[in-house]
């Protein structure tokens, strides 16, 4: 079983260059220094390389915090 | 990668971390590549000024994302020797910041202006009804705006050309309708290519989206969320093309390509193999490789690359292909420089750029053989070692993706540049026969062509004005809007002289210019005294000194003021002005500042006769 958390911190640390981010199921990019609507875009495909997973484009706007993404992540990988 | 470049940032060890990001290529993971990019802008600026001096200001104009890209372009033109500060428009202001004449842009002095476009800039319909019409008035309208862009902001442009895209509802006809969106685009590049002006340099987006595959380089989803005109895999491929063309832009393309024989040019070792036992030609699927490469080289040297040997063989072996082998493409007369002995390679190399009068950083060394590569790369960190593949049939695109040897103009220069140092060797060999170094020279026959910088001689004049780093007493970098400008100028002085003697035509080979003061009409300062070093010890400098005093003494110049900046390459004209007889009046933070009486007769003499 993968730890999607965890990797998706990983993610997360990496993208921002900050290892002391911690995520939380209600964090939103307002959140996080530097989350705006390009390193979103970003995160994304970050996300569908390391998960091998692909969303759609509407389903990359419409999530609204880091507990969907790990959500829909989990759907996806099933 | 990434996490070793991360400890290395961490540490707070920024030279190594540099070299790590120097070192990269865009055929790497984009991860690790955008990372780079971030950690590059966090290394202090005195560190990256250190490694790579030369700074150029480049905008970019974006019709699409360009967020995304210039952190990558960045990254690649500094590992092409070119450290950037970008200004970036808001989102699809391309047009909007040349048409509004744009103060921040003003305020910038861009060196370069990049517009980073996409077919979507064109908003084609898949099929117009009068296509010639509409090509005509879009072709006009970039071409009007690339022209009014490097006239007002006086600097150079290099505008991505627009991709034919993968989708044609008008199916195999799209390919025969000049009216389809494909046959507009393919029109609308032709014709921006065939009236680009002078200073406007295409950037060519269609042929990199082909060679890495249109569906990748298009990523829908990513143009639909967040305008990006090139997925993420194709980016640093985009922006290292961008950097070889700014590197290029400046004198930063290298100049020698050094080659390796056994297995590199031909399969098979010579010295064991013999003339028929080596690969090579028709036949063999392997010799057909090698062929096909050896016509790349040779394609590279037709337009000014020079080629040099280094090899690890007796001269006599390493030889005979060149002179007996019926299907070697290159021949004795293509090498500039020929080395064949036991010695180890990065002591070769390092005679070849002496010979050749070149940086040991403008070399690339092409060896099948990884413990050489290893050796120069540790030996010689400066000289550019592609990763050559196992396989013969990969050599020509190896050299072609790295794309070191980028141009944006081909001069007669270039295209004679080898038999010039053909030359060299008839004059070595005068240089032993003759009595002492005057007889030398005045065997020589020099004769010097003389003009001022004119639309003739534009293209070369600034080639040479950017590539010249050791004979250059300033090393002040001039765009050719910015030569244009300077010939305008009725203070101004510039003179070229092209040198030709019995051995043959060495080309234009000096650029010196000045201007008279504005407010003393007695001084002229001089801003540009560079030379090419093939012509070193010839008495060039003499000679141009002779015609600088005369155009004082005919504009009433009573003082001549030189300047000398030192570079950690220009050493070899430190006493230059001593030489001439000027004397030093100052000294400050970053040079030297120099005085000759126009009254005083020259000191030193030359044996150039002259020609008008």
């Amino acid at each position: 079983m993968r730890d999607i958390r965890a990797e998706l911190q990983d993610i997360l640390c990496d993208l921002f260059d900050d290892d002391d981010i911690v995520i939380r199921d209600e964090m939103t990019a307002a959140d996080v220094a530097g989350w705006d609507s390009l390193n979103n875009v970003r995160l994304m495909v970050m996300v569908e390389r390391k998960f091998g997973v692909h969303f759609t484009t509407g389903e990359v706007v419409g999530l609204k915090n880091v507990g969907e993404l790990v959500k829909l992540i989990e759907a996806r990988s099933a | 990668m990434k996490d070793s470049l991360k400890t290395l940032m961490r540490a707070g060890r920024h030279e190594e971390a540099l070299e790590r990001i120097l070192g990269m290529s865009p055929d790497m993971s984009v991860d690790d590549l955008q990372y780079a990019a971030t950690a590059l802008q966090k290394l202090p600026a005195a560190v990256i000024e250190h490694r790579v001096p030369l700074n150029k200001r480049l905008a970019v104009l974006g019709g699409a994302t360009t967020q995304f890209i210039v952190p990558l372009i960045r990254l690649f033109a500094l590992r092409r020797g070119v450290r950037l500060d970008i200004y970036e428009s808001d989102f699809g202001l391309y047009e909007q910041e040349v048409w509004s004449d744009s103060a921040t842009l003003h305020a910038f002095k861009p060196d370069v202006i990049v517009f980073h476009l996409c077919t979507q800039n064109l908003a084609l319909p898949y099929v117009e009804d009068d296509g010639s019409a509409r090509v005509k008035s879009d072709a006009e309208r970039f071409l009007r705006l690339f022209r009014t862009a490097s006239e007002r902001f006086g600097c150079a442009v290099v505008a991505d050309n627009f991709a034919v895209e993968p989708e044609r509802p008008m199916g195999s006809l799209d390919a025969v309708q000049g009216n389809t969106r494909n046959g507009m685009v393919r029109s609308i590049n032709q014709a921006i290519a065939a009236a680009r002006p002078p200073n406007v340099f295409m950037h060519d987006v269609e042929l990199l989206s082909s060679k890495h595959g249109k569906q990748r380089w298009f990523d829908v989803r990513l143009y639909h969320s967040a305008k990006c005109a090139v997925g993420f895999d194709c980016q640093p491929w985009y922006a290292d093309s961008v950097g070889a063309m700014v590197a290029a832009l400046f004198g930063k393309s290298k100049k020698c390509l050094v080659l390796d024989l056994d297995n590199t040019l031909w399969g098979g070792v010579i010295g064991d193999d013999g003339l028929g036992g080596i690969k090579l030609g028709a036949g063999v699927p392997a010799g057909e490789a090698f062929v096909a490469f050896q016509r790349y080289a040779k394609s590279l040297k037709d337009r000014g690359v020079l080629l040099a040997v280094a090899s690890k063989n007796e001269m006599e072996n390493a030889m005979l292909p060149f002179r007996e082998h019926p299907d070697m493409v290159l021949r004795e007369g293509d090498i500039s420089c020929f080395i064949a002995n036991w010695n180890p390679k990065d002591g070769n190399i390092k005679t070849i750029a002496q010979r050749l009068n070149i940086g040991t950083d403008s070399l690339v060394f092409f060896d099948d053989n990884p413990a050489e590569r290893e050796l120069v790369r540790s030996s010689l960190p400066e000289v550019v070692v592609p990763e050559v593949p196992e396989d013969p049939a990969a050599y020509v695109q190896c050299l072609d993706d790295a794309n070191w040897f980028d141009t944006i103009s081909v001069t007669d220069e270039d295209r004679q540049r080898s038999a010039f140092f053909q030359g060299n060797l008839g004059r070595e060999d005068l240089e032993k026969s003759a009595a002492n170094y005057d007889e030398y020279l005045q065997q020589l026959q020099m004769i010097a062509h003389v003009g001022p910088i004119s639309e003739e001689n534009i293209v070369r004049a600034t080639q040479l004005i950017n590539k010249t780093n050791q004979f250059n007493l300033t090393t002040r970098r001039l765009s050719e809007a910015e030569v244009r400008t300077l010939i305008e100028d009725p203070l101004s002085y510039t003179a070229t002289t092209r040198l030709v003697d019995k051995f043959g035509d060495n080309g234009l080979i000096s650029v010196v210019a000045g201007h008279i003061d504005a407010s003393d009409a007695g001084v002229l300062h001089v801003d540009l005294w560079l030379m090419s070093c093939r012509v070193l010890k010839r008495g060039v400098e003499t000679f141009d000194m002779e015609r600088l005093l005369a155009f004082c003494r005919d504009r009433g110049v009573t003082r001549i003021m030189g300047r000398y900046i030192p570079t950690p390459k220009n050493k070899l004209v430190e006493s230059h002005y001593d030489a001439l007889g000027f004397s030093r009046v100052e000294t400050d933070a970053e040079g030297t500042t120099w005085r000759y009486d126009v009254g005083t007769p020259l000191a030193t003499s030359h044996f150039i006769s002259v020609e008008h």
